[in-house]
């Protein structure tokens, strides 16, 4: 509630009180200025709220009594401009254009001026006398910034008043100076933006073509000038009021200065920007925020990508050591329920006991033991989602793409998809041409998701021990050059157009909120475990049963004759039939690889982290791990293809490309393997 | 003013920020937001859509698994963007 005025502050009138017509002080201002504190100082309880005429927007009015002045308050709504984009900036101008005020008072933010100047910029233009409140100087000053008003002053010609209206500091100022305009002593001089020699020739060759046409009581040069920027409004009058001839001069004026709109709000900011450098002190370079010294790194052209690189060697690190020993108790827990099931069912039907134990716990138990793995790869990632690092890797990858020749754009759904490749198919939508859409739904398939990074971290753990973590490293070496090697290739057969740079407005750095990212690692995780429980479940079970029909021996079953059947391939990368057959099933889910494996090489007591060794000679292991990082993905994906492609063709080049190319570089990784001596 | 803003996030090699373009411009990154939120109201910027362009991510069923549901703000250059760039670039008539 308003406190009483002193003398020599303004006097609010009370309530019922009937308004004395006075002078008429018009407020205007952004949105967020503290345009209402400075009214409501003003005004006290002699508010009047209403609408304006034939509008929505609420009007609020009241008095204020000053020095034997009742002075009417008109508060305009907020507004960033003068252009009649919405029905306030159409109120407030046409406000100070019909109702000439006999001041203005316009509001701006002393923590923003960049922002709530180009409303001044604009009211210059307009025959009114105008002040400048310079309001919240608390907030400038508690970030360290100093506004010298009177500098403002001398630098804009007219009345600059700084105030902090919520503390009622400075209202007596801005009152004397209300009073100094309304008596005539104070100059006002406004020093206006010079909008430069194009545009004011075309004012000037429009105001000529306006001539007497113009309607009261709108300034002729203010018409010629809405007429650049476009404004539908004073398009329209303008179109009623001209005749033909005249219209149709102007018409082709603008059509051919369509792009002037640009010189003349750049010629405003210009000037925003020459009061600011002269009125506000900023902050030292010492004094730079913690989030701009962080980004000078994190968003740095070389130690940037180092960063990024660093953090993703640092998450399989704490993978391994933190997951690993977890996975092996949960690999020894599954084995012992496998064991107990069998026990359990040694007297009912022998098939009973194998679908349990080998089926069900081998297949879906051995899936379940990567839970630690990812737990420690989505915690991570949510970490860095919620500090505000992973919009800056993103920055960081984007750049890389650009220098590889893709549409910058792409990096937004291919970055999708490390969580699953589904939604980054779907995600190629946001990408305008659909060869730029074409071009990232090819490449989505080669990053690899979760489930594919669960399978590659628990097999280079089983094969290579403490090396995992450098061999996952080179993986992602790998990847990320056949991806950048893909794009290369499909830009220059599919795509030669413009590719587009953007602007990224990089979130600020915060310290993390634990909850957030345990309830987005807990979610991710209830959804692979409900995975697990459906789809995973249903296909170990149907690998057990190829496995076991029709004799009931694995060697001599359905399943190892598919698998023979691509024995040929297999061996040129050292994978016997059993490790073809879980690289198919992983086009069902990815994780089913390691399900199928459980399935396939049960009958050992050992986990399936201790037959693989037996499995897979290092060169071998290396070729599994290339070919399923680089492998056909999952039927959800490919149906997210050819969804989005709406073309079986483009959906069987891409399973194709994407066979010969994983086979292809499984074949050349395990041969020069072999020439180091890692076959054996 | 706005040209050159245009020209610099043109000829930016992949994504730039508010902060390096006021920097390449010797303006604060205060006055660039502005600038920003202008050539997007002039129709030579757009605001991408964010997400994966499937609408708002919490009607998604993916969204828990989902890792990089974008915390970043992106304006893409438009038609009327690149046209005024090449207006710009040509050679004006003697």
């Amino acid at each position: 509630m308003a406190r009483p005025m002193e003398s020599t502050e303004p006097r609010a009138a009370q309530v019922g009180e009937r308004p004395a017509r006075g002078p008429i002080v018009a407020l205007a201002g952004s949105p967020n200025v503290g345009k209402s504190s400075v009214f409501n100082a003003l005004t006290g309880l002699s508010q009047h709220v209403g609408n304006w005429a034939g509008k929505t927007v609420e009007q609020k009015t009241g008095v204020c009594h000053h020095r034997g002045r009742a002075l009417e308050i008109i508060d305009l709504p907020g507004t960033y401009s003068l252009t009649a984009n919405s029905p306030e900036e159409q109120i407030a101008r046409d406000y100070v254009i019909k109702e000439r005020p006999d001041v203005v008072v316009v509001v701006v933010n002393a923590a923003n001026l960049e922002r709530t100047l180009y409303l001044l910029a604009e009211l210059l233009e307009l025959p009114a006398p105008v002040i400048v409140a310079v309001n919240m100087m608390d907030v400038a000053e508690g970030q360290g910034m100093h506004v010298e008003a009177h500098v403002l002053q001398a630098a804009l010609g007219i009345p600059v008043v700084p105030l902090t209206a919520t503390h009622r500091e400075g209202l007596p100022e801005l009152l004397a100076a209300i009073d100094g305009l309304l008596d005539g002593h104070i100059a006002f001089r406004p020093a206006r933006p010079e909008l430069g020699e194009g545009p004011e020739a075309l004012i000037a060759r429009l105001e000529g073509i306006i001539g007497a046409h113009a309607p009261t009581p709108y300034p002729r040069r203010w018409l010629a000038l809405k007429l650049l920027e476009g404004d539908k409004e004073v398009t329209a009058l303008l179109r009623a009021r001209l005749p033909d001839a005249e219209w149709q001069a102007a018409e082709a004026i603008l059509h051919d200065h369509e792009d002037a709109v640009l010189a003349i709000a750049s010629a405003r900011y210009e000037w925003i920007g020459r009061m600011v450098r002269a009125a506000v002190r900023r902050p030292r370079a010492g004094a730079v925020s913690l989030t701009e010294r962080l980004d000078r790194v994190a968003t740095h052209p070389y130690a940037g990508p180092a960063l990024l690189i660093g953090l993703l060697g640092l998450i399989f690190w704490l993978v391994y050591h933190l997951a690993q020993p977890v996975v092996g108790l949960l690999e020894v827990a599954v084995g012992a329920g496998a064991g107990l099931a069998r026990t359990a069912l040694a007297g009912g039907p022998p098939w009973l006991g194998g679908l349990v134990a080998d089926g069900i716990l081998g297949g879906v138990g051995t899936v379940l033991t990567l839970l630690p793995i990812l737990a420690v790869f989505f915690a991570a990632i949510a970490f860095l989602e919620d500090v505000g690092y992973l919009a800056r890797g993103a920055f960081v990858a984007d750049r890389f793409m650009h220098h590889l020749g893709l549409h910058g754009k792409s990096f937004l759904p291919l970055f999708l998809g490390f969580g699953c490749n589904v939604p980054a198919v779907l995600g190629s939508r946001i990408l305008d041409s659909r060869r730029d859409r074409l071009l990232t739904t090819l490449l989505v398939p080669l990053v690899p998701c979760a489930g594919r990074m669960g399978v590659l971290v628990f097999v280079a753990g089983a094969l290579f021990g403490s090396r995992g973590p450098l061999v996952i490293l080179a993986l992602l070496a790998l990847d990320l050059a056949v991806i950048g090697l893909s794009g290369v290739l499909f830009n220059r057969l599919l795509l030669q157009g413009e590719r587009p740079a953007f602007i990224m407005e990089l979130p600020l750095y915060h310290l993390p909120n634990w909850r957030t990212i345990a309830i987005h690692t807990w979610q991710r995780l209830v959804q692979f475990v409900q995975r697990a429980g459906t789809v995973i479940l249903l296909l170990s079970v149907a690998v057990w049963t190829l496995a076991a029909l029709p004799a009931g021996a694995i060697d001599s079953s359905y399943l190892a004759a598919i698998g023979r059947g691509l024995g040929p391939l297999g061996a040129l990368m050292g994978l016997d039939w059993r490790m073809m057959v879980a690289l198919l099933a992983s086009i069902v889910a990815k994780e089913q690889a390691i399900a199928t494996l459980a399935v396939l090489t049960a009958g050992s007591a050992a986990p399936l982290a201790a037959r693989l060794p037996q499995l897979l000679s290092p060169a071998a292991g290396l070729a599994f791990l290339v070919v399923q990082m680089l492998f056909v993905p999952c039927i959800g994906t490919l149906t997210a293809i050819r969804h989005e492609t709406g073309s079986w063709r483009w959906t069987a080049f891409s399973v194709a490309y994407l066979a010969v190319l994983s086979f292809g570089v499984g074949i050349v990784v395990y041969q020069v393997a072999r020439l180091f001596a890692l076959g054996v | 003013m706005l040209l050159r803003l245009l020209q610099l996030i043109a000829g930016a090699e992949g994504a730039t920020t508010q902060a390096a373009l006021a920097h390449r411009m010797g303006i604060s990154e205060a006055l660039v937001a502005p600038m920003i939120d202008d050539l997007v109201r002039l129709g030579y910027l757009t605001m991408v859509e964010p997400g994966c362009g499937q609408g708002h991510c919490s009607g998604c069923s993916l969204s828990g698994s989902c890792p990089a549901q974008p915390q970043a703000r992106l304006w893409a250059l438009t038609a009327k963007g690149r046209s005024a760039l090449r207006q710009a670039a040509a050679p004006s008539p003697q």
